[in-house]
């Protein structure tokens, strides 16, 4: 090679190494600055310089708090790794490289570390020939340093010191930037908080303050009923002085005047009042002194003591847990229509042919059909017309249910406040506002929503989005023996669940919707029939059953299990009851008890 | 005590309202109830035309305002009224609210005199002070 062409490799060695790292700044200046976390940012930073240089060693520092120590926060491989470990740090000034390029913001370079006449060897980097400390800095704040370290002696050019140094720049911003936005996240952070305690405390005072209205009454009423009985007891010991001998004589007086020396002790203004009412006329003494007055007391007091109980179950309902479970939403639907007693001539219903199972506690989710029913029908109370609208259909992993009325609707301003909590204190009597925000709380929870559109003077609708059951692969190993099983349900779904999850199980499942044959029984182990079929009662086919033979080795599945129901199939022998909606687990449970021990009884 | 002073009671919290009835007509007072601002005024209006006005007109802050719309501050319309259409008769407020403020508020706008529900006895002093009576 002449030196001409010596020189030229040189060049083009250059040039591939100039294009190379320009490359690698470019990647860690895209890189870092789209990091917003340290933890995250640095650990890369290390890696892309090492690779993009070749360096077998990088790291950064940061400099703490008091601005004393430059503290290792990230460290290539297994060096960085033990470092980080022993949780490194060099003195800010102190002798080090680091030391001193953090305390006078500018880089320091070895080129080769033998000839330093100031390096202390680190023994968990040994092979280290050139080391170049880089200062992390935004203008004159140092906030740390990066160390480069290679192999090679002089491994830095001066090109490579400035594009790290550019690099370095960058990263300095990134780590600025990136503890900007903590410092933010915090600050929002602690807003968010102060928020919350605000509406903390103001739905505490809003509560302390509607109990307090509702309870107001109670001592009030207590304390007349307790005056109004002490009176009559000594009214009436006066009337009896009146009396006969032998009537004074009789227990009762004698129990009277005994109360009554004890009432005119404890209370003896009483003895004033008595006089004075002894002067009354009847209709004025019987506003005053009536058993009416007394009860009507007593009702004061149980309504105040009910309207107390109804806030507490409703503060209660949304924090009562949970055990969320495959259910048939329009069953709880129907249930809540009738329970409500919600005329067929107010409401229609529109529920589409294939309707999901839904993933929710069947008791908290009647709850939330109850409380938004309610507030329709008291929207309504004033509409000639009412009309209540209800749609079930299938929306995208949801089952939605839309409950539209045709009240006068909520107003724009009011429509957010509906969601807070003891809003309509006092709207209705013996509302507490807690309603809605109670039924979104029980939707969060599920993974559900709830949302509430209003047109003044058209009416309301009130969307209700309810997460669709998932089956979930249940675990056959633990099944030891598996067995055949007969289904007998009408329902598509439940009897898709159960088929899934048996099957799933190991089990053998035959369907069968109502044309059990008897003579069939004992080709199976297990006979699962449900209660209510809808083609008759389930009665009918289990005496064929019985007839067959097979009786003990059914279980009943019922949705209503009613004492009398439950007698009458236990005398007629089945195996046992399953109460419905059951979860998946519930089911694989007592199937494999019931398989087992009716395979131990026939044994 | 020969004649029984007349007192209009107005709120809108029903159990509340019949029980504070009660114990001020123990206590010796013709109490008449309306639940809410238009039935209040109409009774008031009733009453002078009649020649029976009422002595002492106690409401409520809280209830339904003018046009039948549940309000924070109601009782102060109702309160604004009384003044113009009867300005000689006392008007005492109450509310739940333990405030200074909302004390201040009522007696800035013309309420004879301010008390918290549920205090009872605080409620009989400050109606037989603003009547003038002795026990």
């Amino acid at each position: 090679m002449d030196p001409t062409q010596m020189e030229d490799k040189v060049t083009l060695e250059q040039a591939l190494r100039r294009a190379n790292f320009l490359a690698a700044a470019a990647e860690v200046s895209q890189n870092i600055t789209q990091i917003l976390d340290i933890e995250e940012l640095l650990p890369k930073t290390v890696d892309i310089i090492c690779d993009a240089y070749d360096f077998y060693y990088a790291g950064v520092f940061l400099v703490d708090e008091p601005g004393e120590f430059a503290v290792l926060q990230a460290g290539r491989g297994e060096p960085g790794r033990i470092m980080m470990e022993n949780h490194h740090k060099l003195a800010v000034g102190g002798n080090s490289m680091i030391g001193a390029c953090t305390a006078r913001n500018e880089a320091r370079i070895s080129l080769d570390v033998d000839t330093e006449r100031v390096w202390y060897p680190n023994p968990v980097l040994p092979d280290t020939r050139s080391e170049m400390a880089l200062p992390l800095a935004i203008g004159d704040k140092v906030i740390g340093a990066v160390t480069v370290q290679s192999v090679e002696a002089a491994a830095f050019s001066d090109e490579d010191i400035s594009s790290l140094q550019a690099m370095a720049n960058q990263l300095a911003i990134a780590i600025e930037n990136a503890r900007n936005r903590r410092k933010l996240e915090e600050t929002h952070a602690e807003l968010v908080r102060a928020k919350t305690f605000e509406a903390v405390a103001t739905a505490t005072g809003d509560a302390i303050h509607w109990i307090g209205n509702k309870a107001e009454p109670i001592s009030g009423s207590v304390e007349r009923v307790r005056e109004d009985v002490q009176l009559l007891i000594l009214m009436l010991v006066n009337l009896l002085k009146h009396a006969s001998g032998e009537v004074q004589n009789q227990s009762l007086p004698q129990l009277l005047s005994r109360e009554a020396a004890v009432i005119r002790d404890s209370e003896p203004d009483l003895i004033q009042t008595v006089d004075r009412l002894a002067e009354w006329p009847l209709d004025k003494l019987e506003r005053r002194l009536s058993l009416a007055s007394i009860l009507e007391d007593l009702e004061i007091v149980d309504k105040a003591a009910a309207l107390i109980m109804k806030v507490k179950e409703e503060l209660i309902g949304p924090a009562r847990e949970q055990a969320p479970r495959p259910v048939m939403v329009d069953d709880v639907v129907r249930d809540v229509i009738t329970e409500l007693a919600i005329s067929p001539e107010v409401i229609t219903v529109e529920r589409a042919q294939k309707l999901p199972l839904v993933l929710a506690d069947p008791v908290q989710l009647n709850r939330v059909f109850v409380n938004v029913l309610k507030n329709a029908q008291e929207a309504m109370v004033d509409q000639p017309d009412p009309q209540l609208h209800l749609t079930l259909e299938p929306a995208d992993g949801f089952v939605r249910v839309r409950i539209s009325d045709n009240g006068p609707g909520i107003p724009d301003d009011e429509l957010d406040k509906i969601w807070v909590t003891f809003h309509s204190t006092k709207t209705h009597q013996g509302q507490s506002g807690l309603g809605l925000p109670a039924c979104r709380l029980i939707l969060e929870h599920i993974g559900g929503h709830i949302s509430v559109e209003s047109q003044p003077a058209q009416g309301t609708t009130v969307t209700v989005d309810l997460p669709e059951y998932q089956l979930k692969a249940v675990d056959t190993a633990i099944e030891p023996s598996r067995g055949k099983i007969l289904l007998v349900d009408d329902d598509d779904r439940w009897q898709q669940l159960a088929k899934s999850t048996l099957e799933a199980a190991g089990y053998k499942v035959v369907l069968s919707s109502d044309n059990y044959q008897s003579g069939q029984h004992n080709t199976y182990d297990l006979i699962l029939i449900d209660d209510l079929l809808s083609n008759g009662d389930s009665l009918e086919i289990l005496k064929q059953i019985k007839a067959g033979g097979a009786i003990a080795k059914t279980v009943v599945v019922s949705s209503n299990p009613r004492v009398e129901r439950t007698k009458e199939r236990k005398l007629l022998g089945v195996h046992n009851l399953l109460p419905k909606p059951y979860t998946q687990a519930s089911l694989l449970s007592e199937v494999r008890q019931a398989v087992s021990s009716i395979r131990r009884g026939q044994a | 005590m020969d004649i029984e002073p007349r007192i209009l009671l107005v709120d809108d919290e029903e159990n509340l309202l019949r029980s504070t009835e009660k114990t001020l007509f123990r206590e010796g007072f013709d109490v008449e109830t309306a639940a809410g601002n238009i039935p209040a005024f109409e009774l008031v209006q009733t009453a002078q035309r009649e020649g029976e006005p009422f002595d002492l007109i106690i409401l409520d802050l809280n209830m339904p305002d003018f046009t039948g719309h549940e309000s924070k501050y109601a009782g102060l319309e109702l309160l604004a009224r009384l003044k113009t259409e009867t300005p000689d008769t006392p008007v005492i407020v109450n509310s739940a609210w333990d405030e200074v403020e909302t004390a201040k508020l009522c007696i800035d706008k013309g309420a004879a005199d301010y008390f918290v529900k549920g205090r009872t006895d605080e409620m009989l002093q400050k109606i037989r002070a603003v009547l003038k009576l002795t026990e």
